[in-house]
C-alpha cells in the first residue's frame, strides 16, 4: 500500500525527470539545422530583420542564459509565440491537445474493455479457438501498422459502407450549436444539449480511435492471457480451490488481481505508444489534434511550438508512469513505488 | 470402531504425467485408508510422491496431463466417480487441506483477513453463481460473521494479534504466522478429513516445533480424521496412530506407529529409522545411499532395488507382494518371503550393510 510518504518521494522524482526532459529538450532545440529567425521571416528578409528577431527572441545570448529564461517563462505557463500561427504556444496547445487526449482516452478505454476480458476468455479455454483467434489477431495487428488498419476502416466502414464519416470531429451542421467549453467533442455535444450532435461526434470518434487501439490491443489480450495462466499454476489458486471456493470467484477475483500487475505494466506503455500512434491516425483522419501541428512545427523550424510540443508530450509519458507506479504498488503491496528499495 | 467403514479409502491408486521427458509413471497402486477419527501419516523420502498421492485424493490434479487411475471412497462416495461441483462441495466443507508451502499458499495481493472470509464464507461452496455471491458477500451479516469465525480460529492457532493479522498480507507476516494462518484457513469450515502436508516443515527447527505442538492440541481438541504427509519420521512418530512408508510411488510398509519403530520390517524403513541417530542408538554415516528413482524410467521388478542392499535378481525381475505381520500391518519385500537372511532383516543387519553398499547406478538398467 503507498504511503504518502513515498508518494511524495515519488514527485520529487517525477519532477526531475520533467526537468530532465526540459534540458533535453531545450538543448535538442537550439541545435537543430536552420536558423529560426529566418525561418519565420522567409527568404525574402534581409540580414539585419533576420538578426534584429533572433535579438528578440534572445537566440544570440548563450545558451545557458537561454535556458534560463526559457524556464523563468514556462514555469508561467509561457512557451513563447509560435512563428507559424503568431498565437502563444500554450494557446494552441490548449487548443488542439483535447482532441488528441480524447482520441487516445477513447483508444484506451477500448483496450482495456475489449482486451482484458478477452485476455481472459482465452486463458480459460487455452488451446481453444477464441485463444487462437486472439493469437492471430494479436500477430496480425502487431505487424500491420496502425495507419494501413486506418485506411482500411475508412474504405470498408467509410466509403463501400458508408456507416461512419472518414473525417473530421464533428459535421460542420452542428459546428454552430456545440459550445467549445471543455475541448472534448462528445462532452461539449452533451454539454449543448444536442443528442443528434453528441451522435455525430461519436460516429466520427469511432473508427479512428478503434484503428489506433488494435495495434495494442493484441498485446493486452496476450498479456492477460499469458498472465491469467501463469498465476492459474500458482499454489495460492491451488488452495482456493482445495478450499472449495466458486470457480469464477477464483478466476474473477484471486486470479485476476494478481495478473493483472503485468497488464497494467503494459497498459501504461500502451498509453504513451497511443500518443505517437494518435500522430499518424490523426493525419489519416484529418483529426484537428496536435499531430498537425507538431509536423508543421518541425517542418517550419516553429522552434516554440516544438518544444511545446514534444514538452506536453514528454509529461504525458511522466504522468501515466506515476499513475501506473501507484497502482501497481496499490495492488501488490510487494512491489515498492519504483524507485524505492523497500 | 474397526467394524465401521473406514472414513477415507483409497485402492489402486495410480497418477501418472504426460511430459516432455515422456510419462512419468509417479503413483503406482496405493492401497491405504483412514478410520474415523485416526491420525495417520504417510512418511518418505522427498519425491516419494507424497504429494502427488494427496492432490490426487482431494482432485487437485489437472487431468491431463495427470492421469489418475483407482479408487478414492470418503465415507463410502467414490469420489472420483462424483460430479465436479458435488467434489468441490466437499472440499473444504467435509475435507481439508494443509498445502506444503506456507509462503506460497496464501495469496500475495490479498490481506489475510479477506482471503480467510471468503473462504469462511465461500468455501465448500463450489455451486454459488454470480447472484448468489453477491447477496451473501454484500449480506453484512453473513459477512461479520464470517470475520468473527475467521477472528475465532486465529486465536485457535493461537496467532499473535489476530485483529491485526486480519488487515496484513503475507508478505508482511512471518513464516510461522502464515503457517498458522493457513492452519486456520483449513479449520474454517470443520472439516472430517483434515489433510496436512508436510505442515511447518519449510520454517526453522523452533517454529517446526510449535507448529507441531499446536497440531497435537488440535488433534486432542476436535473431532477430525488427520492424513498426515511427512519426509521426518519424528513427526511421524509423535503425532501419528499409523504410518505408511512411501518409497517411490508404492506403499512399502505400513503398521501401527508403535509397531513400526519397534520392529520394521522393510529395508527402506529400516534404512530411514537407522538414519535417525535419535531412533537407532548411534548414526550411520551418509543415511542410504543412492536417491529416489526418476519416474519417467522406473527401475524394474522393486523400485527400491537400487539402492537396497539386500537386493538380488529376482528383486529386478519381479514386484514385491504384500506380506501380512498382523491385522494393520504389512510389508512388500521378497525378503519376506524367501531370503538367505530371513525373513525379515534385522535392523543391525541392515544398518552394517547399507554403510558398505553401493547403490546401483540408476539409468544402467531398464533402458535395455
Ligand atoms: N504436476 C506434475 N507434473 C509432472 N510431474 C510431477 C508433478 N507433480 C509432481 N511430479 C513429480 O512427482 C514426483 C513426486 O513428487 P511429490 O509428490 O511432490 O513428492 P513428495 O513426496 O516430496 O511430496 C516428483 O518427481 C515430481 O517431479
Ligand atoms: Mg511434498
Amino acid at each position: 500500500m503507498p504511503r504518502i510518504g513515498q508518494i511524495l518521494r515519488r514527485l520529487s522524482g517525477m519532477t526531475v525527470s520533467l526537468l530532465g526532459l526540459s534540458v533535453l529538450i531545450f538543448v535538442i532545440s537550439r541545435v537543430l539545422p536552420g536558423n529560426p529567425a529566418r525561418m519565420a521571416l522567409g527568404a525574402m528578409a534581409s540580414d539585419e530583420q533576420v538578426a534584429e528577431l533572433a535579438a528578440e527572441m534572445g537566440l544570440n545570448k548563450p545558451l545557458p542564459l537561454q535556458y534560463v529564461d526559457y524556464m523563468r517563462r514556462l514555469l508561467v505557463g509561457d512557451l513563447g509565440q509560435s512563428l507559424q500561427t503568431k498565437n502563444s504556444v500554450a494557446h494552441d496547445l490548449v487548443t488542439k491537445f483535447p482532441a488528441t487526449l480524447e482520441l487516445i482516452t477513447l483508444a484506451f478505454t477500448f483496450m482495456v474493455v475489449f482486451g482484458i476480458p478477452l485476455g481472459i476468455i482465452a486463458a480459460k479455454h487455452h488451446g481453444g479457438i477464441l485463444d487462437n483467434a486472439t493469437r492471430f489477431f494479436a500477430f496480425s495487428t502487431v505487424s500491420v501498422p496502425s495507419f494501413f488498419i486506418g485506411i482500411v476502416f475508412q474504405l470498408v466502414f467509410g466509403y463501400f459502407l458508408n456507416w461512419f464519416p472518414i473525417t473530421g470531429r464533428l459535421s460542420s451542421a452542428y459546428s454552430d450549436e456545440v459550445v467549445r467549453a471543455t475541448g472534448f467533442m462528445l462532452v461539449d455535444t452533451l454539454l449543448s444539449g444536442s443528442v443528434a450532435a453528441h451522435v455525430d461526434a461519436w460516429s466520427h470518434i469511432l473508427l479512428p480511435a478503434l484503428a489506433l487501439s488494435f495495434s495494442g490491443m493484441g498485446q493486452i489480450i496476450r498479456i492477460t492471457r499469458s498472465s491469467m495462466i501463469d498465476v492459474e499454476g500458482q499454489d495460492y489458486i491451488e488452495a482456493m480451490r482445495g478450499y472449495g471456493l466458486p470457480t469464477w470467484m477464483i478466476t474473477d477475483k484471486y486470479t485476476l488481481k494478481n495478473a493483472f500487475v503485468p497488464t497494467l505494466t503494459i497498459l501504461g506503455l500502451q498509453y504513451a505508444w497511443l500518443l505517437s500512434g494518435a500522430f499518424i491516425i490523426e493525419i489519416v483522419y484529418s483529426w484537428p489534434g496536435l499531430a498537425k501541428y507538431g509536423v508543421q512545427s518541425v517542418l517550419t523550424s516553429d522552434v516554440n511550438a516544438v518544444v511545446g510540443v514534444t514538452m506536453l508530450v514528454g509529461f504525458v509519458f511522466v504522468v501515466v508512469n506515476f499513475v501506473v507506479d501507484l497502482l501497481t504498488s496499490y495492488i501488490d503491496p510487494r512491489i515498492g513505488l519504483a524507485g524505492e528499495s523497500a | 470402531m474397526s467394524d465401521a467403514a473406514p472414513l477415507l479409502s483409497v485402492r489402486d491408486l495410480s497418477v501418472g504425467f504426460e511430459g516432455f521427458d515422456g510419462y512419468a509413471d509417479v503413483v503406482d497402486g496405493v492401497d491405504l485408508t483412514v478410520e474415523h477419527g485416526e491420525v495417520v501419516t504417510i512418511a518418505g523420502e522427498t519425491g516419494c510422491g507424497k504429494s502427488v498421492t494427496t492432490k490426487a485424493i482431494t482432485g487437485l490434479l489437472n487431468e491431463p496431463p495427470a492421469h489418475v487411475d483407482g479408487t478414492v471412497e470418503f465415507d463410502g462416495q467414490d469420489l472420483r466417480e462424483l460430479p465436479d461441483d458435488e467434489r468441490r462441495e466437499l472440499n473444504g466443507d467435509r475435507i481439508s487441506v494443509i498445502f506444503q508451502n506456507p509462503l506460497s499458499s496464501l495469496n500475495p495481493v490479498f490481506t489475510i483477513g479477506e482471503q480467510l472470509t471468503d473462504t469462511a464464507q465461500f468455501g465448500g461452496d463450489g455451486n454459488t453463481g454470480i447472484l448468489g455471491y453477491f447477496r451473501r458477500r454484500f449480506s453484512s451479516t453473513d459477512r461479520s460473521a464470517a470475520r468473527e469465525r475467521v477472528l475465532e480460529l486465529l486465536e485457535e492457532v493461537r496467532m499473535p494479534d489476530p485483529e491485526s493479522v486480519m488487515d496484513s498480507y503475507p508478505s508482511e507476516l512471518s513464516g510461522g504466522m502464515r503457517q498458522r494462518a493457513i492452519i486456520a484457513q483449513a479449520l474454517l469450515n470443520e472439516p472430517d478429513l483434515l489433510i496436512a502436508d508436510e505442515p511447518g516443515s519449510a520454517l526453522d527447527v523452533t517454529v517446526h516445533d510449535e507448529i507441531l505442538s499446536l497440531l497435537e492440541d488440535l488433534i486432542a481438541e476436535r473431532d477430525m480424521s488427520i492424513l498426515m504427509i511427512t519426509h521426518n519420521l519424528g513427526v511421524a512418530r509423535r503425532l501419528s496412530d499409523r504410518v505408511y512408508i512411501m518409497y517411490g510411488g508404492r506403499i512399502a510398509e505400513t503398521a501401527p506407529t508403535a509397531e513400526i519403530f519397534d520392529a520394521p520390517h522393510h529395508p527402506y524403513t529400516q534404512g530411514l529409522i537407522a538414519s535417525i541417530p535419535r531412533l537407532s542408538g548411534e548414526s550411520m554415516a551418509g543415511g542410504i545411499g543412492g536417491s529416489v528413482p526418476e519416474y519417467t524410467d522406473p527401475p524394474m521388478g522393486c523400485r527400491f532395488h537400487p539402492r537396497c542392499p539386500y537386493a538380488d535378481e529376482s528383486c529386478r525381475s519381479s514386484e514385491p507382494a504384500d506380506v501380512s505381520f498382523g491385522e494393520q500391518a504389512r510389508s512388500a519385500c521378497i525378503r519376506h518371503s524367501d531370503g538367505d537372511s530371513g525373513p525379515v532383516p534385522t535392523l543391525q543387519e541392515t544398518k552394517r550393510r547399507l554403510s558398505e553398499h553401493e547403490p546401483t547406478p540408476e539409468p544402467a538398467e531398464g533402458n535395455q
